[in-house]
Parts: structure tokens; C-alpha cells; sequence
């Protein structure tokens, strides 16, 4: 894919999480998402009888969706899509992050897989696939082995060069805890990259060089409101 | 909280006010009860609504009036106390109790009511509706969502915009 076009169409969160990078990583991740041809996008009714203000005032409802809701609900229709990520800050303004733990399930979301040839690919992970942390479920995984295992869970494919990191909380994800998985997994100066969904936005982190982590967060905010579309015009803003 | 101090103090505990629905049904209730409408406060404020006046609604119809005032009845003396600071746990858990058997209703009356609580700027009313709403997409899938609330069926073109949303962002689907 023409790798100009990905970088003029990367959206303003994605650059604000990876600045030192050239963009390819997340543009990779997005582009496939739409083509412009499917954007015809005018008549973006839902058949609803509300008005804008009252989807808002229901997505923003107050401790109630959680941001992987509010993720599906801009999946369902344009209209919603257009709300939610030109209102994300309203949105998320006003809704709070409800108590329970339930949010903080969060596995890791996806990772990123370094191809024998160019840029790595996000690799998004559907954690059902694991049931238990069984991991010889696909094969993908076939030559993975996990490394650490407990509250943690480090699994590396030497074959495949994926280091995958999941864990169940936010303040887990801590440089030290990075370090000890390189020290343990040999040969894995593969870039790698972990995403995790927290209440209060979704965090990314790689090695900046071995032994030595960046980590950025990309807030709510900015996440939903990236689920808007690349600025190339068509989305109502 | 949605009713300020100027609704409290003086008679107006007592006073009548009238309402009128769109198919010209008159309904009667105190100001203080009414006086939960934003959008009715000001005018109540200056003595509208009183004697043989009322005060039209050509939005709301009859049925969703009786049900908007329902609520606002049963939620007004609390409002009276500035959102009730003084409230007992058991008031509390009785307004809760009656917020959650409200909104258990069919649909479009749910959302004739989300238009009313809306146009009437019912503050606590409108927050009891959408949560009701935000409740019925909570962990659902988009498709769900779609039939869960009556959306027309997707195009083609929207259903692939759909599964590749879900390739994207598998996490959100789990």
C-alpha cells in the first residue's frame, strides 16, 4: 500500500501517540478500515426519532458504557460513528468510569507483528481465542511459548518474532516488569508493542531501545475520536 | 436539583397549574410538581398555567403527559429539598424502586417519553431515560444494537463496514 497516502491519512491521535515514529505502525493499523469509495455517507439516518443531543446524552450516561460499548455503538450505524468521535470529548466529559472492576478485565488488545519485510502489523487479539491461556490454539501461535506466567502472562514466538504481554491491570504495566520479560525471553529485540483497554483510554508501549520503554497513552478522547475517520473529508464534522 | 430555591418557599407547595396535551386534554397538578420542567419553571414563575389559562403542550400528547407527570409527582417533594440532601435511605431506595418500574415499558412508549423528558427539559427524567437506553446497547454488538432499538436493516455496504470495524477492533467484541 502506498505508504504516503497511509501517512497523509493518519489521524491526529495516532501522531500524538507515536511521535517518534514515522506512522506506519498505526496507519497500517487503520487504513484497512474504509476505502473513500465506501464513504458515500450524506444520509447517515438511523431511523431514530431523536435528535443529536439525546444519543449524546445517552452515550455520555453517566457510568453506564464502558469504552468498548461506546467502540460498538460507533460500529452500528454513520450517524453514531459521527457523534461519537466529533463529541468525544463531550462524550467522555460527562460520562465517569463506572466503579467495577468489570472494566479492568482488559487483556491485552492486539499486538504488533514484525513481518520478515516491513513495517509490523497490528495484530488485534481476540482474547477469546485463549481460553485459559491455552496458546497452541492457532496456528499463529504454534511456535509460541509462554515465558512468564501468573498475573502476567509473556508469551514469545521466536519463529514469529511476536512478544505478546497481557495483563489484567493497568499499574502491572510498568517498566520493570517490561525489563524482566526481556531479560527472561532471549532474542527478542523485535520491536513489540503492547495495547491494553483501560477504563480511562487505551495505552501503548514499546521499546524505545533494549532495556529502555516508552509508553504513551492514547485517552478516550482521542481514541474515539480517531474512530472518526482520517480527515479526508465525508465524515460531517 | 433541577428545581432551584425560587420554587420552595413561598405558597406555591399549593398552587394549581394546568397543563394541556396536544390532543387538547387538560391535566392539572401542583407547580411544584410541573415545576420540574425547565422549560415550564419560568413560565409557572410568572403565574402562568394558573385558573382557566393552562399552558399548552402541542409536543406531547396525552399519554406520554400523564406518564411525563407521574414522574414528576413522585419525584417533586424530593426535588423541593434541593435533591434531597435530608432524604432517608429508605425514600431514596423508594424513588429508585419506582425510577426502575417507570421505564420498564414498551419502546415507543420509551421513546415518546425521551422526547417529552427532552422538550420539557426534566433534567432527572432525562437522565432516568437514557440510562434506560445506554442499558439496553450496553454489551451488545452493533447488529444488536441495530435490532434492539429498530434500525432498518443495513445496506450491504454498511454490513461490510460492520464485520471490518469488528476485525479491527476485536477487543471491543469480546
Amino acid at each position: 500500500m502506498p505508504r504516503a497516502q497511509a501517512a497523509a491519512r493518519k489521524n491526529a491521535a495516532a501522531a500524538a501517540c507515536v511521535p517518534s515514529r514515522d506512522g506506519g505502525w498505526l496507519s497500517l493499523r487503520t487504513s484497512k478500515r474504509r476505502n473513500p469509495s465506501s464513504r458515500t455517507g450524506h444520509n447517515d439516518d438511523d431511523g431514530l426519532p431523536f435528535s443529536d443531543e439525546i444519543l449524546l446524552a445517552i452515550f455520555a450516561c453517566s457510568g453506564v458504557l464502558s469504552l468498548a460499548d461506546l467502540v460498538r455503538c460507533g460500529a452500528t450505524c454513520r450517524r453514531w460513528l459521527r457523534l461519537i468521535s466529533t463529541e468525544a470529548e463531550f462524550i467522555c466529559r460527562r460520562s465517569s468510569a463506572p466503579p467495577s472492576a468489570s472494566r479492568c478485565t482488559g487483556l491485552a488488545v492486539g499486538f504488533f507483528h514484525q513481518m520478515p519485510e516491513g513495517d509490523p502489523r497490528f495484530i488485534p487479539l481476540n482474547t477469546s481465542r485463549f481460553p485459559s491461556f491455552e496458546l497452541e490454539a492457532g496456528e499463529m501461535f504454534r511456535a509460541a511459548r509462554v515465558v512468564v506466567q501468573g498475573v502476567h502472562l509473556l508469551q514469545a514466538s521466536e519463529r514469529s518474532g511476536i512478544i505478546l504481554f497481557i495483563t489484567s491491570r493497568y499499574d502491572q504495566l510498568n517498566p520493570s516488569n517490561c525489563l524482566y520479560a526481556l531479560d527472561t525471553g532471549k532474542k527478542m529485540a523485535q520491536p513489540w508493542m503492547i495495547v491494553d483497554a483501560l477504563p480511562d483510554g487505551i495505552c501503548w508501549w514499546w521499546p524505545k531501545s533494549r532495556g529502555s520503554f516508552h509508553g504513551y497513552e492514547m485517552d478516550r478522547v482521542d481514541f474515539l475520536a480517531s474512530l472518526g475517520g482520517r480527515g479526508d473529508g465525508g465524515n460531517g464534522a | 436539583m433541577a428545581a432551584p430555591e425560587s420554587g420552595d418557599g413561598n405558597n406555591g407547595a399549593a398552587r394549581m397549574v394546568t397543563l394541556i396535551s396536544s390532543d387538547n386534554t387538560r391535566f392539572e397538578v401542583e407547580a411544584a410538581a410541573a415545576s420540574l420542567s425547565q422549560t415550564l419553571q419560568l413560565t409557572i414563575l410568572d403565574g402562568g398555567g394558573g385558573g382557566g389559562d393552562g399552558i399548552p403542550l402541542p409536543n406531547v400528547d396525552s399519554a406520554t403527559l400523564s406518564k411525563v407527570l407521574e414522574y414528576c409527582i413522585k419525584h417533586a417533594p424530593a426535588a423541593a429539598n434541593g435533591g434531597a440532601p435530608n432524604a432517608t435511605a429508605v425514600d431514596r431506595a423508594e424513588l429508585e424502586r419506582f425510577d426502575n418500574e417507570f421505564v420498564n415499558i414498551d419502546q415507543s412508549v420509551l421513546y415518546s417519553l425521551i422526547m417529552a423528558a427532552h422538550n420539557l427539559e426534566i433534567e432527572g427524567l432525562q437522565s432516568l431515560v437514557a440510562k434506560k437506553v445506554a442499558d439496553m446497547i450496553k454489551g451488545k454488538s452493533p447488529m444488536e444494537i441495530r435490532r434492539t432499538l429498530g434500525f432498518p436493516d443495513p445496506t450491504p455496504e454498511e454490513q461490510a463496514e460492520m464485520n471490518a470495524h469488528m476485525l479491527e477492533y476485536g477487543w471491543a467484541y469480546e
